[in-house]
C-alpha cells in the first residue's frame, strides 16, 4: 500500500484547501462586517484633506484623504474590503452634492488596476520619552518589572513587527529637556527592519537631571512630519509620542522650550494646521493627580492628540505599551487613501469657499459609516494653490473613469488662464482710465469758446513784499550809502522794462520779482543763467538812458518817537505806492516804519555794501 | 484720487494672482499667501496714494516720502496679513463667508489707517477716515470676493482688491472733500511759478474742522520730515516766508494768523498777511468771501457754513 494522494486527490485537495481558505476568508469578511453593523463605528481621517492637480497642466482640482475606520476608542478595526469601492464609499459636500470617488487603496491594495512600482510610502516618527523618571519601574506591584525606559524600548520593537522594507519608514527619536529641537531636527527615517531597531537599542540612557521638553518635542517632530508630506504628498505619515508625565521644563534646560498653557495652545494650534495623525501614549498611572510624582498630563496629551483625543492612550504596564504600539502600526498601516473630485473644473472655482466634506461608507444592511465633517479652508483673498499631483495609479484611475475628465493640452490651459487674465487687466485698466480721464470731462465739460481766464487786478508792488536774494542783488545807485551823495535828480540812470515774456527763462528777473530796475550812469548787471553764459545788460547797450521822474525818489523822514521817548523812529515813504526796485532794506523789515533805539543801528544785508542807519544819521530825502 | 487705490489694486491683483501658480503652499501655510496679498496691496497703495497726493497738491513728490508711504502700507498690510491668518485659525465656520468678509475688511482698514497717519499732523480725523474707507472698500471687496469668487476667482478677486483700494484712498482723499466745511481758493500770484502752477486748475484747498494748515514756500526738497509735509498749502512764492501762516479749524471757526517763524526777534513782520487789505497782527476768524494777501499770492477763503465769529 503506497501512501500519498494520486494527482487527482492533489487536485482535489489543493481545490478544497482553495475552497477552506476561501471559506475562511469570507467568513472573517463576513464577520467583521456584521461586527462593523453591529458596534458604532466611524470613519476618523488620518490626514487632512489636501489639493492635488493632475499633474499634466490641468486645473481641474481632485481631493486626497487619508482616514481609518476605528472603534469608540479610536482603535483601528479591520473590515473586509468591499466588492464594489466605488458604490459603497462617497464623498458628501455641505451643499448637499455627493461625490464619488476616483480611487481607493487600502493598504497596498487598490481596487483599480495600479501600476506596479509605485509602493505605498509609510513614515512613522517615534517619539520617545526618556527623561529622568523613566527609570522609574514600569509597574507598581512587580519589583521585578523592567523599567519604564527598557520597557518603551521593547514596546517599539513591537511597532517594527512588519516592518516592510521599500514602503515602511521609522524614525525613533529620545527626547528629554536638553537638545530637544536638534535631535528631533536630525531625525533619521531607517528604511529598513535594522537600522531602526539600532535606532531602538540606541535610545540614550535617561539621567535623572533629565526633565520633559514635550511640547517642543511635539512641535519639531510635526514640521519634521510636514515637511515630508510636502516632499511626498501621497505618503502615511504617523507620530507616535511616548512619555510618562507632562512638559516640565526647569531651569538649565534648552532656553527655548515650549512651556505652561500658552506653549500647550500653540502646539494644538499646530497639531491642527499640520493635519498628520498624532497618537499620544501616556505611560504610568492616569489617577495621580497632576503635579505629583508619576502623575501623566493626560489633559494635554489628550490635546495634542489628532484629529481627535481619542487617539490618547494610557498605558499602565510593558503589556498594555506594547499593545498600544502595535495599534499604532495598525493605524498607519490599514488606512485608507480616498481620492475624489468634484463639479469644479477650474481650480479657481475654489476661491471664496471654504468647503466641507465627509466620508461615507454605506455598509450592506445600508447603515453608513462617517467621518465628521472635514473643512477645507482656502485663502481668504485668493484662490488655493495646489498642494501636491494625482500618483500615476491615481491618474490612470481617471482616465479610467470618464473621459469628460480627460484634460486639454497644458498649452492650452496654460494659455487661457494668461489671456483671460490679460483681458481682466485690460479692461479693468480701461475703466479706470475711461474714470480718470472722461468722466470728468462728461460731468464738467469744458464750454466751446471758452473765455481766457479773467486776470484779476495785479496786486500793487508796495504790497508784495519779499526779500531778494543776497547774491543776485547788486548795489544800487539810488540806495544812499554812508558819505555818499545822493545822485543828481534824473541824471543818466536807465529804466529796463521787462516784459512778462520777454525772457524765456527769466533768471533775472524772477527772483527779484520786478518788472523795472533802475540802472545808474555806471552800472551793469548780470544776467546770470543757470548752465549758461552771463550775459550783461548796461544802460548804453538796453536802452538810452531816461530820466528819473522825482516821484520815483525815496524819502525816509526821521521822526521823534511820540511813544517812547528818546528813541527815533525812521519812516519809509514811498511816494505813489512804488517800489524802489531795491528795497532790501524794507523788505528785510517789512515795515514802513522802523523805530530805533538812541544806540541801535541797522545793517544792510545787501552784501557788497553794509549801510548803516543810525538815528543820528541824516536820513536821505529828496533834494 | 480714488481711483489711485483701484490702481494700486489692480497691479497688486496682477502679481498676487500668479502666487498659487508658481508656489506650491501647504494648507497650513495659506495664510502666507494672504499675507503677501495684503502686504504688497499696502505697499502699493501707501506709494500710489502719497505719490499722487503729493503730485497733486503741488507740492514735489520725494522718494523719501514715497519710500515712508510704501513702508507703511506695507507694515500696515502685513499686520492686517497676520490678524487675518489668526482671525481664520480661531473663527471657523461652516461657510467662511463671515470670515473671510471680516478679513478683508480689516485689511482695507488697517492699510487706511496705516497711510491715513501721514496727514494727522493737519487732522488727526485724516487717519480715522481711512480707516473707514478702507474698511467699507474691505467690506464691499470682500462680499463680492467671498459670494462670487467661485463663479469667475480672477475677476472678483482684481475687482476686489480694486474696490479696497479705492475705499483706502477715497477715505484718505475724498473724506476731506465731501465733509469739507471751508476752502481756500487760489485767485491770483504776482510770483509767475505760483500763477502758472496754480492758476490754470483753479486750485483750490479742502478745510475741515480740525485742520491744521502751515501756509508757505516751504518746499519738499528742503523740508527734513520723513512721512509729511511740513507745509500744506504750498505756495512757491518768493514773497511768502518757509512757514508764513497757520490756518486751524476750531471752535467751529476758522483762524489765520502768523506763523512763529515769519515774525522776527524783535516782534517785527517780516511778511505780508493781510485780510480783505488790513495786515494781520492777531489770530482772526476768517469769514467766508475774505481775500487773503499771502506775500504776493492772494487767496480767498469760502465757508460752507456761517462762521460764528
Amino acid at each position: 500500500m503506497r501512501f500519498g494522494f494520486d494527482t487527482d486527490a492533489k487536485r482535489r485537495m489543493g481545490i478544497q484547501t482553495r475552497f477552506l481558505v476561501g471559506l475562511l476568508a469570507a467568513g472573517i469578511a463576513l464577520l467583521c462586517q456584521v461586527s462593523a453593523q453591529g458596534l458604532p463605528y466611524r470613519l476618523e481621517l488620518a490626514d487632512k484633506i489636501r489639493l492635488v492637480e493632475r499633474g499634466d497642466g490641468a486645473d481641474r482640482p481632485f481631493f486626497r484623504v487619508q482616514f481609518n475606520v476605528v472603534d469608540q476608542q479610536g482603535l483601528p478595526v479591520s473590515i473586509a474590503p468591499p466588492n464594489d469601492p466605488a458604490g459603497v464609499f462617497d464623498v458628501a459636500e455641505s451643499d448637499g452634492r455627493t461625490h464619488r470617488p476616483l480611487l481607493l487603496h487600502y493598504s497596498q491594495e487598490s481596487f483599480r488596476q495600479v501600476p506596479s512600482g509605485v509602493p505605498d510610502q509609510r513614515y512613522a516618527l517615534l517619539l520617545i520619552d526618556v527623561s529622568g523618571s523613566m527609570l522609574d519601574s514600569s509597574s507598581a506591584d512587580s519589583e521585578t518589572a523592567p523599567n519604564k525606559y527598557e520597557a518603551a524600548k521593547t514596546a517599539a520593537r513591537k511597532f517594527l513587527g512588519g516592518f516592510q522594507p521599500g514602503q515602511d519608514h521609522v524614525a525613533v527619536v529620545p527626547f528629554e529637556s536638553h537638545q530637544v529641537r536638534e535631535r528631533v531636527n536630525t531625525a533619521t527615517f531607517a528604511a529598513d527592519v535594522e537600522s531602526a531597531e539600532r535606532q531602538v537599542a540606541d535610545l540614550p540612557l535617561p539621567q535623572k537631571h533629565f526633565n520633559t521638553g514635550l511640547y517642543s518635542a511635539v512641535d519639531t517632530a510635526l514640521d519634521v512630519l510636514a515637511e515630508i508630506k510636502r516632499q511626498n504628498p501621497a505618503a502615511g505619515a504617523l507620530l507616535v509620542v511616548l512619555t510618562d508625565g507632562q512638559n516640565q521644563v526647569l531651569k538649565g534646560d534648552d532656553p527655548d522650550l515650549l512651556t505652561g498653557s500658552d506653549g500647550l495652545e500653540a502646539l494644538v494650534s499646530k497639531t491642527n494646521a499640520v493635519g498628520l495623525q498624532v497618537m499620544t501614549i501616556g505611560f504610568g498611572d492616569e489617577s495621580i493627580p497632576l503635579g505629583k510624582k508619576g502623575a501623566i498630563d493626560s489633559e494635554a496629551l489628550r490635546r495634542v492628540a489628532w484629529p481627535t483625543a481619542s487617539q490618547f492612550h494610557a498605558a499602565q504596564d510593558v503589556q498594555s505599551l506594547g499593545k498600544l504600539f502595535g495599534v499604532a502600526r495598525q493605524l498607519l498601516v490599514n488606512r485608507w487613501q480616498l481620492t475624489f473630485t468634484t463639479h469644479r473644473e477650474a481650480r479657481g472655482e475654489l476661491a471664496g469657499l471654504d468647503l466641507q466634506f465627509q466620508i461615507r461608507l454605506r455598509l450592506d444592511n445600508d447603515r453608513v459609516l462617517r467621518s465628521s465633517w472635514v473643512a477645507f479652508k482656502t485663502p481668504q483673498m485668493s484662490a488655493p494653490p495646489f498642494e501636491g499631483q494625482l500618483e500615476a495609479a491615481e491618474r490612470q484611475a481617471l482616465a479610467q473613469v470618464s473621459a469628460s475628465l480627460s484634460a486639454p493640452p497644458t498649452s492650452l490651459v496654460a494659455g487661457t488662464v494668461i489671456a483671460r487674465r490679460a483681458l481682466i487687466f485690460a479692461s479693468s485698466g480701461g475703466l479706470l482710465a475711461f474714470l480718470w480721464f472722461a468722466v470728468p470731462l462728461l460731468l464738467w465739460p469744458k464750454p466751446k469758446n471758452q473765455l481766457p481766464r479773467q486776470r484779476e487786478p495785479e496786486i500793487p508792488k508796495s504790497q508784495a513784499r519779499h526779500v531778494p536774494p543776497k547774491e543776485s542783488f547788486p548795489p544800487s545807485p539810488n540806495f544812499p550809502t554812508p558819505g555818499q551823495p545822493p545822485l543828481p535828480q534824473g541824471l543818466s540812470e536807465t529804466q529796463i522794462q521787462f516784459e512778462a515774456h520777454s525772457s524765456p527763462d527769466r533768471t533775472l528777473f524772477d527772483p527779484r520779482g520786478q518788472q523795472t530796475l533802475v540802472l545808474g550812469p555806471d552800472e551793469t548787471i548780470t544776467a546770470e543763467m543757470p548752465g549758461k553764459t552771463k550775459t550783461q545788460i548796461t544802460p548804453a547797450l538796453e536802452q538810452p538812458p531816461a530820466p528819473t521822474s522825482p516821484d520815483e525818489t525815496l524819502i525816509l523822514d526821521r521822526l521823534p518817537d511820540q511813544n517812547k521817548p528818546g528813541q527815533t523812529q525812521i519812516q519809509f515813504v514811498l511816494p505813489q505806492q512804488r517800489n524802489s526796485p531795491d528795497r532790501t532794506l524794507f523788505d528785510l523789515r517789512g515795515q514802513p516804519k522802523v523805530a530805533l533805539k538812541p544806540d541801535e543801528t541797522v545793517i544792510d544785508p545787501r552784501g557788497e555794501q553794509t549801510l548803516i542807519i543810525s538815528p543820528q544819521d541824516t536820513p536821505p530825502t529828496k533834494p | 484720487m480714488g481711483l489711485v487705490g483701484a490702481l494700486a489694486g489692480l497691479i497688486c491683483w496682477s502679481l498676487a494672482v500668479w502666487i498659487p501658480e508658481v508656489a506650491s503652499v501647504p494648507q497650513e501655510f495659506f495664510w502666507l499667501i494672504d499675507l503677501t496679498q495684503l502686504t504688497l496691496l499696502g505697499a502699493l497703495i501707501g506709494g500710489l496714494t502719497v505719490g499722487f497726493s503729493d503730485h497733486w497738491s503741488g507740492e514735489k513728490v520725494l522718494w523719501r516720502w514715497l519710500a515712508a508711504g510704501t513702508s507703511m502700507g506695507l507694515v500696515f498690510g502685513a499686520i492686517a496679513g497676520m490678524l487675518a491668518a489668526l482671525l481664520s485659525h480661531y473663527w471657523v465656520t461652516a461657510s467662511g463667508w463671515g470670515e473671510r468678509v471680516v478679513g478683508w475688511i480689516l485689511a482695507g482698514s488697517l492699510i487706511g489707517l496705516g497711510i491715513g497717519l501721514r496727514w494727522s499732523n493737519v487732522n488727526r480725523w485724516r487717519a480715522l477716515h481711512a480707516l473707514v474707507g478702507g474698511g467699507a472698500g474691505g467690506f464691499l471687496g470682500g462680499v463680492l470676493f467671498a459670494s462670487m469668487g467661485s463663479r469667475a476667482a480672477d475677476l472678483f478677486q482684481a475687482a476686489g482688491l480694486m474696490l479696497t483700494g479705492m475705499g483706502i484712498s477715497c477715505g484718505v482723499a475724498a473724506a476731506p472733500v465731501l465733509m469739507r466745511q471751508g476752502m481756500l481758493e487760489f485767485i491770483q500770484s504776482n510770483d509767475l511759478r505760483t500763477e502758472k502752477k496754480y492758476a490754470q486748475q483753479l486750485k483750490t484747498w479742502e478745510l475741515q474742522k480740525g485742520d491744521r494748515y502751515v501756509l508757505g514756500s516751504l518746499g519738499a526738497d528742503k523740508t527734513a520730515t520723513l512721512y509729511a509735509q511740513e507745509v500744506q498749502v504750498f505756495l512757491p512764492d518768493e514773497a511768502v516766508a518757509p512757514r508764513h501762516a497757520i490756518l486751524t479749524g476750531r471752535n467751529g471757526c476758522f483762524y489765520l494768523e502768523r506763523h512763529p517763524e515769519s515774525i522776527d526777534p524783535q516782534g517785527l513782520f517780516n511778511y505780508v498777511l493781510q485780510v480783505h487789505g488790513r495786515e494781520l497782527e492777531d489770530a482772526q476768524i476768517l469769514h467766508s468771501g475774505d481775500e487773503i494777501l499771502i506775500g504776493g499770492t492772494r487767496l480767498r477763503f469760502q465757508s460752507t457754513e456761517i462762521s460764528r465769529g
